[in-house]
Formats: structure tokens, sequence, C-alpha cells
């Protein structure tokens, strides 16, 4: 089998909030990059790639999909120095993604049990719909919607705008977690917005009202790995990072620093599947569990692949673009039998908002 | 003072070497891009960035594309235009591409500085002395023939130079007794006066590190330094070998930004800290490392184009020497030539520097 043309295109997709329905910028868009790569077989894997990248592909023609690891070496050779991390990260995690997608195709089986599935249904957790940029009633609102919607898991995020005292980020979590009640988990995302002096403060307070967080997530600045072990060594809340890393390697750097206890692993930015793969053995072997940033789409596959899964972040950004998304049932994804990563592109979406092709 | 225009070009910059003669691949080029960034008070800066290979259209237009939104940007204010850069760039980065685009950026600013307050980089970086040392770079590298290596060697001691760089990790079938061996005929080549330092651009694991370096040392070679000596990133790997030899371990080009730096410093990887001004972020970041090395009480050397190097490598009070590594010296109409080993410091403002018309005429593909 070989790869014979690459196809890709830009889709900018309204940024509305599917999940409770309350958008912080309802008239924003989110452009994604669109991939398709055709083989001589008729096999064709798709990707998807955001943040911020585009690649040419045409260097991978006539390469066998199947050889990934080949191709992740003939794409950092030809891509010079203008990597590890960035946009080559970005573009090639399409690419890889769109050649496990062929592999799963023409071994017909879907991703998730072609990489040994532990489980065909994962928890998975309502994300971005209870922003720091919301208004304390409509957070409130919003997380009693997803409750009623069946959500078990629900993130939401502290380090509010403007002006802000850790009495008031006390006092936001503790209305959110009345209006879900005590057996929903809550996390709680910082964005990096925190010094680690500041996350101790606030992250006590919250732990001493007796919110009860599942995780702190990226309590401060992402690569001050030491900064974030002390966050973790003084706090009893689980602590949670890694979507903003590039790569493995800087993942080997923070599990040995100790700064988290669940590894959160970026599709995009780790640099694609294998890439990903990657991480979540390396944390098995440290005892940590993995969980997943964004595109729960393709990450459903990963995450419950992983013996060490533990849940899947549920962003909408992308559901409109794919049919095929894996049903969301009791809080759970429920991965199918189609091959590959079982989704394809709506064209209909694809054409109503690409700004490129 | 605001920002009017940002243009680019790229160039393919012949693979020759100057220094010692031989080319490992002559026919090669080296893609640059060119930037000129001008200003409503008539002065221009420029910058350069390369290590794009393959991705160099793509560097560029994100030169372009970041480019587009200094315009009406206070020049001056350096750190607000890489705030604004970084912002505006998404989770582009750090690293990779975009942090080589705002290096070129960046520098063109610094260039731009020099020349509103009339004064030589590295004068207006508080530069204490008018000459620095400089070490040949580029003219003994691996892939060269034994007796071309060794014939080069000497042809940089004639020249004058007083510090030469080769390289070991050598390609194809290779041994620890033969890498000592090429290490041994540069030495006599080069004499026992000349600082000879050896590069092993991340081609050794760790374990290899320590064997081949001790017996570098046990056969009397006496290395400046052993550079990049295993991946890169390999924190602790590294301060392996560092500890095991007692020949000064460098290492730090392939780092991105700033943070990095303070990961293998606390990790205590390395004796000498090479920064490179297109990975680190460009002037502004590259500064900020050689700061937190003087406070980690290590020397700072630089990486490539010493063009732009020796007015950062002039200034830091802990610095050591410029690589004199002369790929990009025909894009410029003058550059800064060693005496007796040494470079003067540069007297025209700012970089100092001018593209060359002809050069950028004639090796122009876009």
């Amino acid at each position: 089998m070989k790869v014979s043309a690459i196809r890709s295109s830009i889709v900018a997709l309204p940024a509305d909030e599917p999940l409770a329905g309350a958008a912080e910028n309802p008239s924003g868009t989110r452009p994604i990059v669109t991939l398709q790569v055709e083989t001589d077989q008729g096999v064709t894997g798709v990707g998807v790639t955001y943040l911020g990248g585009a690649l040419t592909g045409a260097v991978v023609v006539g390469e066998d999909p199947l050889l990934v690891e080949a191709i992740a070496a003939k794409l950092c050779a030809a891509a010079g120095s203008a990597g590890p991390g960035g946009i080559f990260n970005l573009a090639h995690s399409a690419l890889d993604m769109a050649l496990w997608d062929i592999r799963g195709k023409a071994l017909n089986l879907p991703l998730w049990k072609l990489l040994g599935g532990a489980r065909e249904r994962v928890p998975t957790y309502a994300s971005g719909a209870l922003m720091r940029g919301l208004s304390l009633d409509r957070v409130v609102a919003a997380a009693a919607r997803l409750k009623e919607r069946g959500f078990r898991e629900m993130k939401t995020q502290l380090a509010l705008p403007g002006d802000t005292l850790p009495a008031k980020e006390v006092e936001r979590m503790r209305r959110v977690r009345e209006a879900i009640g005590p057996d929903i988990k809550l996390m709680c995302d910082i964005n990096q917005r925190w010094r680690a002096e500041q996350a101790i403060d606030i992250g006590k307070r919250v732990e001493d009202a007796g919110v009860g967080l599942f995780w702190l997530e990226d309590v401060t600045t992402h690569d001050d790995y030491a900064g974030i072990a002390r966050v973790n060594a003084a706090l009893a809340t689980p602590i949670c990072g890694g979507e903003l890393v590039y790569g493995i390697v800087p993942f080997r750097h923070m599990i040995e620093a100790r700064s988290v206890d669940y590894v959160m692993i970026d599709l995009i930015r780790v640099g694609g599947i294998t890439q990903w793969l990657k991480v979540a053995g390396m944390a098995e072997a440290f005892n940590l569990p993995v969980v997943s940033h964004v595109i729960p789409e393709i990450h459903a596959h990963l995450v419950a692949a992983a013996p060490n899964g533990l849940t899947v972040e549920y962003m909408g950004w992308m559901l409109q673009l794919f049919d095929g998304t894996a049903a969301l049932e009791n809080s759970e994804r429920v991965l199918s039998d189609r091959p590959g990563l079982g989704l394809s592109f709506r064209e209909e979406v694809v054409n109503r908002f690409a700004v490129a092709s | 003072m605001k920002i009017t225009s940002v243009e680019t070009g790229i160039v393919a910059l012949p693979n020759d070497e100057p220094l010692g003669g031989f080319s490992e691949n002559p026919n090669a080029t080296n893609p640059i891009v060119t930037l000129r960034v001008g200003t409503d008070a008539g002065i221009e800066g420029i910058g350069v960035t390369y290590f794009g290979g393959r991705l160099t259209n793509t560097l560029r237009h994100a030169v372009d594309e970041l480019g587009a939104l200094v315009i009406g940007e206070d020049p001056l204010r350096v750190e607000a235009v890489a705030a604004k850069l970084a912002a505006a760039a998404g989770s582009a980065g750090p690293g990779g591409i975009l942090t080589m685009a705002m290096s070129a950026i960046d520098v063109a600013l610094w260039d731009i500085k020099g020349k509103e307050l009339n004064l030589p980089l590295w004068k207006l970086l508080g530069g204490g002395r008018d000459h620095i040392a400089t070490y040949a770079s580029g003219a003994l590298r691996r892939g060269l023939k034994l007796e071309e290596a060794v014939t080069a060697a000497g042809r940089l001691r004639e020249k004058g130079y007083r510090q030469a760089k080769m390289q070991l990790g050598l390609p194809g079938a290779t041994s620890p007794a033969r890498e000592v061996e090429q290490a041994c005929l540069i030495r006599e080549a080069v004499g026992p006066d000349m600082d000879l330092m050896c590069d092993i651009n991340q081609r050794w694991r760790v374990e290899q590190a320590i064997d081949i370096g001790r017996r570098v040392e046990d056969a009397g070679v006496g290395l400046y330094w052993l550079e990049d000596v295993t991946t890169a990133d390999h924190f602790p790997g590294l301060a392996r070998v560092a500890a095991a030899l007692s020949t000064p371990v460098a290492g730090g080009e392939y780092l991105w930004g700033i943070v990095p730096f303070r990961h293998m410093l606390e990790a205590r990887s390395v004796d000498i800290v090479m920064i490179d001004q297109v990975r680190s972020g460009g002037i502004t970041p590259w500064l900020k490392i050689a700061g937190m090395a003087e406070a980690f009480n290590l020397p700072v050397v630089s990486h490539g184009v010493p063009e732009i190097h020796v007015h950062l490598v002039g200034a830091a009070p802990n610095r050591l020497t410029v690589e004199y590594m002369p790929r990009l010296f025909r894009l410029f109409e003058e550059v800064p030539v060693p005496e007796n080993g040494d470079l003067a410091m540069p007297t025209a403002p700012g970089l100092g520097l001018k593209f060359n018309q002809e050069t950028i005429r004639r090796f122009a593909i876009a």
C-alpha cells in the first residue's frame, strides 16, 4: 500500500458551546485544518490539527502509510531544525493520525481495539461549559444543566478574570459544587494563571471549604516542573497537567520531577497517536493515570485502549465536523466497531465553514 | 518610532567551506530567510532566520504573518512585541517555527535600537571589551576524509586560528579506536597550543560518550570542550557524562527559548552553555539565558552566525568564545574577520551589517 494523495483544507467552526449552551464567546470561530490521506488501495485516512498548523504532506507521498515511525523520521529530517515542538508537531500529528486511521481501516479494526483496547466504554467529563468568563449565575446554571443531561464528571475553571480574590475563587467553587451535589466528579482548570504560592494558598482554601475536587489542572506555568511539584506536594487535591507539553521528552522531565498525579496528553502537541502512546506507556511505568485534552472523537480510542486511561475530556469544539463520533451513554463514551478512527468529515460542514482549501 | 514595513525573502547560499577549504557536501545549499524591518524614522533593521530545512517556505511565511502584526508597533519595545506575537500565535509555540520566526524579528528590532541610539549592539548591551576570542568551526567536519580533515586542520593553524572545532561520532563503520585516532591526528596537525573543541552533535549514547571521551582523554588529546555528547534534552544523561569526564562538556544549541536552559542548568548537565540566537528566540531571550548562566557560574558561547553573536558574546561578562562559522558570510557586505585569533568588536551602529544585494539577487529562491 502506498500513500497516493494528500488533501488539506481549513474550516472555521463556530465557537458555540453545545454541552450546556453558554458560550463564552459565541461569535468566535475555531480554525481547524482538515486532512485526508489517500492510498493506492482506495483506503482513505482522515486527520485534523488545530492550534495553528498546516503541512504540505508532499514529503510522504509514495511512503507506506503503515510505517509511522519511518515517516516520522523522514518528516523530522525534512523539517531541518524546525522541530521538535511548535508548528512542526502540530502538523505532524495530523498526518500521524491519518496514518493510524488508514492502518485501522486496512486491518479492519477500530483503533481502540487495534491498540489493545482495555475497555469498550470510557468515562468522559463535560468540558468547556463552565468557563471562567461566565458570570457566577450562568456558571451555576450551566453546571446544573450538565448534571440534568447525565454528566457525572465536569470541569470548571478558576483564576477568574479581572478583580478577583482567594475568597471569591473559593465562593465560586462552593456554589458550583452546591449546584451539582456531592456525587459529581468536579475538575478545575487554572490554565497556568496562578503562581506556585497562589496555587497552594487558594488550592488549600478550596480544600478547606470542602469542595472536594477530583483534580486541579495546570496550576502554574506548565514547564515549571519544580514549581508544579511544590504545589503537588502541598495539596491533598490531585494535580493534573501536561496538555501544553510538546513531544515525549518534556513529559519525562515533568514525570521525573513528580509534578503531577494525572498526566494529560494532547494528541496534537505530543505529535500524534504514535507519540501519545509512548507517553501513556511511560506514565504507566510511573504508576500514573492518563487523561486526554480536547478532541474526544479521537482520544476516546486512546484512553479506552490504555490500561491506565482515566477519563476523556468531552470538549465539543469539533463535534459538528465529524460523523461517527463515539456515542455518549451515562457519561461514558461507547466505542464502535467502525474501523480506524471511525470518523468521516461532514462535507456540508466543511463546505459551509471553509476559510481555505 | 513606529514600524512601517516588513519585507522577507529566501536565499539558498552555497554550502562551501572557506576556512579549511574542504566542504563536506559542496553541492548542497543552506536556505536562509532574510528580513528587513522599516520604520517611520527611516531606520531599517535587518534579521535572519534559518534551520527550516524543507519547511523554510513555512518559516518565511511565519515571519510574514508575525511581521504583519508588528506594523505600527514601537520597535524599541522588544518585550511588548514578543508578548504580542506569542499571544497572536495561539498555541503554535513556544518552540519550533514560531520561535525561529520571532528570532528574526527580535534581531531586527535590536538592530533598529542600536541604530536609533547610534551605538553598536555590543556597546548598547554594556560590552566591556573591544575584542573577543573566536574559533574556526565547520572546517573539520566528520564527513571529510581523514586526510582532508588533517590537511584542513593544518591550514587553520597556518591562518592564525588559535581555536578550532572538530567532530567525532564518525559516520559509517567506526569504533572507539577509530574515533580516538581521528582526534589524535587532528591534534597533531594543529599542534599542542591550539584550543581544540570537539562536537558530537548528539550522535553518542551516554555510555559511549563516557567510554570514548575517557579514551580521548587517556590519549592525551586535551580537548577544550566536548559538545552535545548525547541527545540534547537528555539533561540527566548529559550530567552523567559531565560528571564522569574531566573534559569540559558544552551544550545548549538545540534548546528552544529560555526555560529548557533552566532545566539543563539545574541538572548540572554542562560546563559551558552554548546559546543559539535563532532557537532561543532572538537577542532578548539570549541575554536572559546568558544572565542565568552567570548566576550558575557558567560561561556562555555562541552557535553559528558570528556576525550577530560577536555582539552578544562580546557583551556578556561570562563570555568565552564566538563560534566562527562562515555559513552566512556572503549574505552581508562586510563581516567581522579574526586577527590573531580574535574578533575586533564592530564599530557601526546596531548589528553593523548590511545585506549584500548582489548575493541576494544571485541566490534568491523566493
